[in-house]
């Protein structure tokens, strides 16, 4: 298995740098100028072009992509144009522990309720309760995030003002000690990880309830079952068990989804995360601070899907690596 | 050694005349609270100060720093002042929270002990922050939302700062593609003639557009000098009347007649063209509505097209638009050959490429007047010239409209800005829990 993972590894250097090419000269064909910001009455003419040579934008594209590339094979991504020039990975630093975070945190809510919600399904097969959470969670999966995030920041921060409105911590959390700093960091986090999870809660949910319904149709259920094992048994170590595997492919498959719901979650509910400063860096054609935040990205979602392979194989003994 | 973003203003140093600001003698120390500046020709003292407002670096924390090291600085980052406030915390891109500055006496400590400013992107959260008093001060609050928002929340007041932003439709004067080409300057097929443009300018109702979405925080726009600048501002000239059936005959008058499908056509060209905005204006996508309706009932064809900010602004730096929506937002000091200037090299924000000798001189005129009140009568026949030529149709002055907490007592906005006395603000001491 580790000479897999090694191999899997290698693989994946030559694709992040395929995509980070693919990213250096898509947002270089991009019309707009890094530079724009200074280009404006009261500011001199010379500004602008002196942020042009300081950045190296004047050179030809493929002297510029060499430069990059021999600066990036040194680990130097070198500094945000739009971020008073910090190094990139500095403001990376910052943002990627909270995104992280809230990933860490829907991934867990979005399996936890998946899970729970498709057993529940299955096993009352045709009930009011799985018509009505069949319903409920086809609701959920069809609404669009960003408007939903609104909704429930009406409901409840508005209307019901049970939780913050925005921003990771209240105004002065720090003197609350470290237990209540966390605690209120929770607090801030409750709507934005409900709003990101539920859409892929429901989606889990389906393909829980779908799975279980054909393993708990096998013979190996009835055999279980006719020893005379008690109905929890069955269900959590020899249906669910089986009737995971495939859902264990959707963890790695889930990381895209959840980088990118977390752009516009970050940016309603004004968190200084990776998907605001990509969003951000973007609109400013800071070039440097994008490809890091690819090369971040990818690497996540590359490892993710390894990680769910492996997980793959540890549950499934007949799964060979 | 200077860098700063406004370095062309030391042109006037004493040395620039001679190719090379000679700093030794232009800028003088003799203490530690003066700063002489010294111009090698007179230079009005409203305009030294506006050009000379260049921040003073505390020489003990920068002086071991290297020149091409200063916009990367960590010590950019952590600003050191001696006003009513200094920097307590800065989280880029989330906050930047200020403290009272005890020990200032330029001119004195802030009243309010510590200042938060929140980077919060989403308009929406924005507006649930005031009304919930998670916030105290929002900015550029849309008037739809106001009923609501007062409705809601009765310790919220909307206050208004302004005239100094306004919104105007570009007509392109002159063949940009020619001028790019061979540089010679030939009128634009359809908007070169100033009888064209001030017809465009008589077909769209602008107070419709002001009634319908800035209602009393819009006023109609006459030119680039904002009534709010008194001594400047010409108030004898009247804005041209929403008149369709005017328009119509000056259009004919041009030789534009309406075409077998109802729209204007002159030597086989229709009169038709692409009105662009930058995305995401709601106020530009409403107003653009209004003009494709009102150019239409006139037998004018405008379609819309909406660009992403940043392409919007490279094509019309690059002369590709022929008509567009944009807006400025002016400066106290009237200084506008940025503009409208005839040197199309210099002036490089004369987007529509309108050219006026008169204009030109009139604006070098008024800024060799010592006082600025000398120059009221170069400023009013400047304004006078805009209105007969229409480089552009300006449509309306926005106020903008903020959102204030009741508990903040002593604050004036003024045109310099709504924080522009924040060191005199009170908070008064809540009795009951914000709702």
């Amino acid at each position: 298995m580790l000479i897999y993972i090694f191999k899997r590894l290698l693989i994946a250097i030559p694709l992040i740098f395929g995509v980070l090419t693919l990213t250096f000269f898509i947002i270089r064909l991009a019309p707009g100028d890094p530079a724009a910001f200074f280009i404006q009455p009261g500011i001199s003419p010379n500004v602008a072009e002196q942020i042009r040579a300081q950045y190296g934008l004047n050179d030809p594209l493929p002297v510029q992509y060499f430069k990059w590339l021999a600066n990036v094979l040194q680990g130097d991504f070198g500094r945000s144009f739009s971020r008073a020039q910090q190094p990139v990975f500095d403001v990376i630093a910052e943002a990627l522990p909270i995104t992280v975070t809230i990933a860490g945190l829907t991934l867990v809510a979005n399996f936890t309720f998946g899970i729970l919600i498709g057993i529940v399904s299955a096993i009352r097969q045709n009930s009011f309760l799985d018509r009505f959470l069949t319903v409920t969670a086809l609701f959920f999966y069809s609404m669009p995030e960003f408007w939903f995030a609104l909704m429930m920041i009406i409901l409840f921060a508005l209307k019901f003002p049970i939780f913050p409105v925005s921003g990771l911590n209240e105004i002065g959390a720090e003197s609350y000690g470290v237990f209540g700093f966390i605690v209120d960091r929770f607090w801030h986090l409750v709507l934005p990880v409900t709003v990101l999870s539920i859409n892929g809660a429901a989606g889990i949910a389906r393909y829980v309830r779908g799975s279980m319904l054909e393993v708990i149709r096998q013979d190996y259920i009835r055999t279980a079952r006719a020893k005379g094992l008690p109905e929890n048994v069955v269900i959590f170590k020899h249906a669910l068990r089986n009737a995971l595997l495939p859902v264990i492919t959707l963890m790695g498959s889930s990381l895209p989804f959840i980088f990118s719901g977390a752009l516009f979650i970050e940016v309603i509910f004004a968190f200084p995360g990776m998907g605001r400063v990509t969003v951000e860096a973007i609109f400013a054609r800071d070039y440097p601070l994008i490809i890091a935040n690819t090369f971040i990205s990818g690497s996540l979602i590359v490892l993710g899907n390894l990680f769910a392979d492996v997980l793959y194989a540890v549950a499934d003994p007949r799964i060979k690596l | 050694m200077i860098a700063s973003a406004r370095q062309q203003y030391l042109a006037e140093l004493v040395g620039a005349d001679k190719g090379q600001v000679d700093f030794d003698k232009a800028i003088e120390t003799p203490n530690d609270t003066t700063l002489i500046f010294r111009f090698y020709k007179p230079v009005p003292e409203h305009l030294a100060l506006f050009h000379t407002s260049l921040t003073p670096l505390p020489a003990h924390r920068w002086k071991d720093v290297k020149p091409d090291e200063f916009r990367h600085s960590p010590l950019n980052l952590n600003p050191l002042g001696a006003g009513p406030y200094k920097l307590k915390n800065w989280m880029q891109q989330q906050e930047i929270v200020l403290a009272s500055n005890r020990r200032s006496n330029l001119p004195k400590p802030g009243n309010i002990p510590s200042i938060s400013f929140k980077v919060v992107p989403d308009y929406t959260v924005r507006l649930t922050q005031l009304q919930t008093g998670a916030a105290d001060v929002v900015e550029n609050i849309k008037p739809e939302d106001f009923t609501a928002l007062l409705k809601a929340n009765r310790q919220i007041q909307i206050k208004t700062v302004g005239l100094r932003v306004y919104d105007y439709v570009g007509w392109s004067n002159i063949d940009h593609e020619e001028y790019r080409k061979s540089g010679t300057f030939k009128p634009h097929p359809l908007f070169g003639s100033a009888s064209v443009r001030l017809a465009l300018t008589n077909a769209i109702d602008r107070q419709a557009i002001i009634d319908g979405y800035l209602k009393q925080y819009g006023v109609v726009c006459n030119n680039d000098i904002s009534p709010s600048l008194k001594w400047a501002y010409n108030s004898r000239i009247t804005p041209h009347a929403f008149d369709p059936a005017k328009a119509s005959a000056m259009l004919k008058a041009e030789g534009w007649i309406p075409g077998a499908d109802g729209i204007l056509q002159k030597n086989g060209r229709k009169f038709s063209f692409v009105l662009y905005t930058n995305a995401g204006n709601a106020r530009r996508n409403y107003a653009s509505v209004i003009i494709q309706q009102n150019l239409r009932s006139i037998g004018i064809d405008c379609k819309l097209d909406v660009q992403e900010s940043n392409v919007f602004f490279e094509n019309l730096q690059a002369g590709k638009l022929d008509a567009w929506m944009a807006g400025w937002s002016i400066g106290l000091e009237i200084d506008p050959l940025d503009v409208w200037g005839s040197n199309l090299k210099k002036s490089r924000f004369n987007f529509t490429g309108y050219r006026n000798s008169r204009l030109d001189e009139l604006c070098e005129l008024a800024k060799q007047k010592m006082d600025p009140k000398g120059a009221r009568p170069y400023w009013l026949e400047y304004q006078e010239i805009l209105h007969r030529d229409q480089p552009v149709t300006f449509l309306y002055w926005i106020k903008e409209t903020q959102g204030f907490s009741k508990r903040i007592e002593g604050e004036e906005l003024n045109i310099s800005g709504s924080f522009y006395n924040i060191d005199d603000w009170r908070l008064r001491p809540s009795t009951t829990v914000a709702p």
